[in-house]
């Protein structure tokens, strides 16, 4: 009796396991199928099919590199056969910036770069057609852009190396029995002192951006800018299409952004956020 | 001079203000003008209603007035705030304003034009549609529909010497025969609100049913309303399923609270969720005019949960919020044309539910699709509560290369809400046929605005490996600071080393050491019953004691001698003779060569301790 229930509860989990298995890989194939459609579609020069196709793998959860890349190249291809919707270039914009984002490979991000720099030229120009400032790099805070000349594993190296020499120094200094090897230690150990400071707070900075920074891309014409009470800010600032932002916090169909100088909230419609990388 | 430039600036800004403020205030509003009847009788209240609806952030409009009213005498006006929201290209829209409602009477026989209402906005003033009204004799007007006064709250019927339109105010015992209006209890006197929606838990886009009754008291007469505010649904895309939301619609009589009740239906609204979570329909409210006490009548505030269709099986393109039943229907005219002209493709969106405002075009190289016109025939669709209707997209489709241009299909994919399934509406474009030469001269060619473009990707680029950073270990952290702090550690360290070394030399060479060690010595050879050995320990006692305490040696003096010393050193003169004594008596018993009774020792070793405390408090012993 005892023996018929475990076969029973064996075979029932082995079922469990094998229609999970079964159902995951008509998942896969879906997603492959998707991919196929798209990439097809854009070949062809079917921009709308290829953009529905590569948001429909958005709307999966498929969170990939290249699949980002594509999905900018879709809306990039509406915007050159000149049947491009509002926004297209803030969509195609945030492809590149999320593909960028994720992917590990140097190419990839390159070209991204590239491609990124060719859409926000044209914000720019379309921008200026219209009388309005084509500025679409409003600059980093002054602490960030320090953060960024080095990446956050050359800060902590950095802060790694300065903490030896600081402890190396202070021993040279305290123990030499020769005048000029004091000095030397004391030099020492007051050059990586603050060395060792700078680089770890950089390190802090870097590591804060990674967790807890998450930016997106403005996916309309122009995104206004409205204060806690989302009515519009004096002087009706906007934030332009393509533009990447700093989302703050997120409320009830609206977004707290920050751009340059600028701060305020936006339709969250009006801003899609970039998939974190890894 | 200077002052004149100050001047001329102000001017120059002042000037840029008021056209700046102009260009604002000069974007038109919305405007909707409504008439309840076309043909009244002399004596019948009529209601003229404008509703103007400005986009959020413009200036809001203001100051509504009926226009031109001859032949008609006004009888009351009500004023309330409207808001709309909107999805237009995926954007959410809001819309807020004014609703005016003006009662007119008719006075007098006659074929009237009354209006144009208008409106301000931004200091400037906007006028709606004017309306022709024929007023016939009394009592030859065509009969109204069912509900009689044409205002949901016809607040001028009295005064137009009407009674109820019911006409069984005279008989409150009448029995109600509609239970499905029956409530527990009123929730107000004399009239009030109540509100219901069919459905308390939908999906994204999904219409929820809206209605609102009022209820009036039989035994009452018809009450006059003011301060009328709709119900507010800003989460929702909100229609109006009822032609005329200025006629009430008679329902029948109902109980409440063993009171017969009027009930009317006063608004009938089909709202779409614009999002997932538990969202709040506020009351609409209205007061009793010409009343007493609590003059607010509010309906129910209501919650509708709303979740996003399923995942699965969801079609590519599908858009949240597309619900319903769909279809679509596609023309286009001329299917021959020459490169470089247009067609026209017209596509009539059918169905019902959340109808789409935009559909996604297939795009082809050589095909140039301009902004659609868009024509729409929406409301409640065969007098059910279903809104919906057709939605007509007329394109004009630019042909730029030459050949049978396939135009593709339209495709709308939707959530049907009744089948729990999605659905996709086709509509098949088909080809045109485009003379002319298929390359376009160099001078047509379009500039490419985004040259240099990457590569497609066919594949996915696969899950990127986690990458460990030196600093997300705490040991990183932990290693950052054991170099800088191991130097102060270490010299630390040996600082207190060397304080224990010297409190160690400095604690051997005090007397009061060797003092504690011969009194402890001397208590053991007490407790071990040795009686030389005990007088030993009680002299060495006595001269540690001695020594450490007033600094004299008893060893090697005499007995007067050292006595002399100690009562120098402080110590009382009997208590430094008996201590002379007592050292010297314990000198010579231990020499003795007799056996001495352990006891003597012993008491002699009691008069030390006794002693020792004597010598502990000299004035050298304190001072030490």
């Amino acid at each position: 009796m005892k023996r018929g229930a475990f076969l029973l509860t064996a075979a029932v989990l082995l079922a469990l396991a094998l229609a999970s298995a079964r159902a995951r890989a008509d998942e896969d194939e879906e997603t492959h199928g998707l991919v196929r459609d798209g990439v097809a579609a854009l070949a062809a020069g079917k921009a709308a099919e290829a953009i529905t196709t590569f948001e429909a793998l958005a709307d999966r959860g498929i969170v990939d590199a290249n699949m980002s890349l594509d999905r900018g190249l879709a809306y990039a291809a509406r915007v050159k056969l000149g049947a491009d919707a509002p926004g297209d270039l803030g969509r195609a914009a945030h492809g590149f910036e999320e593909a960028r984002a994720l992917t590990a490979d140097p190419a990839v991000a390159a070209e991204a770069t590239r491609a990124l720099a060719t859409l926000r030229a044209e914000v720019a120009r379309r921008r200026a057609r219209t009388g309005e400032a084509p500025s679409l790099e409003p600059g980093a805070p002054f602490v960030r852009s320090v953060a960024h000349l080095a990446p956050e594993g050359g800060w902590a190296w950095l802060s790694l190396v300065a903490s030896l020499l600081l402890g190396v120094g202070l021993f040279v200094r305290g123990l030499g029995e020769a005048r000029r090897a004091r000095i030397g230690g004391s030099i020492c150990a007051s050059i990586a002192a603050p060395a060792l400071l700078l680089s770890c707070a950089l390190t802090l900075a870097r590591k804060d951006e990674r967790v807890n920074l998450k930016e997106g891309v403005v996916v309309v014409s122009s995104a206004p800018l409205t204060d806690d009470a989302h009515r519009p800010l004096p002087q009706g600032p906007f934030v332009p299409e393509a533009a990447r932002v700093e989302i703050v916090d997120t409320r009830a169909g609206w977004a707290h952004v920050r751009w340059g100088a600028l701060d305020g909230w936006v339709s969250s419609s009006a801003v899609r956020p970039i998939a974190p990388g890894p | 001079m200077h002052r004149r430039v100050t001047l001329a600036v102000c001017l120059v800004v002042t000037l840029a203000l008021f056209f700046v403020a102009r260009g604002a205030a000069a974007a038109p509003p919305e405007l909707r003008t409504q008439i309840s009847a076309d043909t009244v009788g002399v004596g019948d209240v009529i209601q003229l209603q404008l509703q103007a609806m400005v986009v959020a952030g413009s200036p809001q409009p203001a100051d509504p007035r009926p226009g031109n009213t001859t032949g008609f005498s006004l009888r009351g006006t009500s004023i309330g705030s409207s808001a709309q929201t909107s999805l237009q290209g995926g954007v959410r829209v809001d819309k807020f304003g004014v609703t005016a409602t003006w009662n007119l009477r008719a006075d007098r026989p006659g074929t009237f034009t009354i209006g144009p209402p208008t409106v301000s906005v931004g200091g400037k003033r906007f006028a709606g549609q004017p309306a022709r009204i024929v007023v016939v004799p009394a009592g030859q007007a065509p009969q109204r529909r069912q509900g009689g006064p044409v205002d949901p709250f016809d607040i001028w019927k009295q005064l137009a010497g009407g009674r109820d339109p019911f006409g069984d105010e005279d008989d409150p015992t009448r029995t109600p025969t509609d239970t499905k209006l029956t409530l527990d209890a009123p929730r107000g006197q004399i009239a009030f609100l109540h509100a219901t929606i069919d459905k308390p838990k939908v999906t994204v886009g999904e219409q929820v049913t809206l209605s609102v009754f009022l209820y009036v008291d039989r035994t009452q007469n018809e009450p006059e309303f003011n301060d009328v505010h709709e119900a507010t649904a800003g989460e929702f895309l909100k229609r109006s399923l009822l032609d005329n939301d200025a006629q009430a619609r008679f329902l029948g009589d109902a109980m409440v609270g063993g009171r017969a009740y009027h009930v009317k239906l006063i608004r009938k609204s089909a709202l779409f969720p614009l999002k997932t979570g538990t969202l709040d329909i506020g009351p609409m409210t209205l007061s009793l005019a010409r009343a007493r006490g609590d003059v607010k009548r509010e309906s129910e505030p209501l919650r509708v949960l709303v979740t996003e269709p399923p995942l699965a099986g969801r079609p590519a393109g599908y858009a949240v919020g597309d619900v319903g039943r769909f279809e679509l229907k596609t023309e286009v005219t001329p299917r021959e044309v020459e490169r470089g002209a247009a067609v026209g493709v017209t596509i009539d969106l059918q169905g019902t539910g959340n109808l789409p405002a935009q559909l996604a075009v297939p795009t082809r190289a050589g095909v140039e699709w301009l902004t659609p016109e868009t024509r729409e025939k929406l409301g409640a669709t065969n007098g059910t509560d279903r809104f919906g209707g057709t939605r007509t997209f007329s394109y004009v489709v630019r042909m730029q290369a030459a050949g049978d241009v396939d135009l593709g299909e339209i495709q709308l994919p939707y959530w049907d809400p009744d089948a729990r399934k999605y659905g996709t509406a086709r509509g098949r474009l088909g080809t045109v046929h485009v003379t002319g030469t298929s390359a376009p001269a160099a001078a047509d060619a379009p500039i490419d605005p985004l040259p240099g473009m990457p590569d497609v990707r066919a594949q996915l680029a696969g899950a990127r490996p986690a990458v460990r950073r030196l600093n997300d270990s705490p040991l990183y952290w932990l290693g950052l600071f054991v170099a800088p702090l191991a130097y102060p550690a270490f010299a630390g360290a040996r600082a207190a080393a060397r304080t224990l070394r010297t409190r160690r030399a400095a604690r051997a060479e005090d007397p009061r050491t060797e003092m504690d060690a011969r009194v402890a010595e001397a208590e053991a050879k007490s407790r071990a019953g040795d009686a030389k050995a005990l007088d030993l320990a009680t002299a060495r006692a006595l001269d540690a004691s001695a020594s450490a305490c007033v600094h004299v040696s008893l060893r090697g003096t005499t007995e007067g001698a050292a006595e002399d010393a100690l009562a120098k050193a402080g110590l009382g003169a009997d208590d430094a003779r008996a201590l002379a004594a007592l050292y010297r008596t314990c000198q010579a018993a231990r020499f003795s060569p007799e056996d001495i009774p352990v006891a003597e020792a012993k008491a002699r070793w009691s008069q030390a301790r006794a002693l020792l405390k004597a010598l502990g408090k000299a004035p050298k012993a304190r001072a030490a």
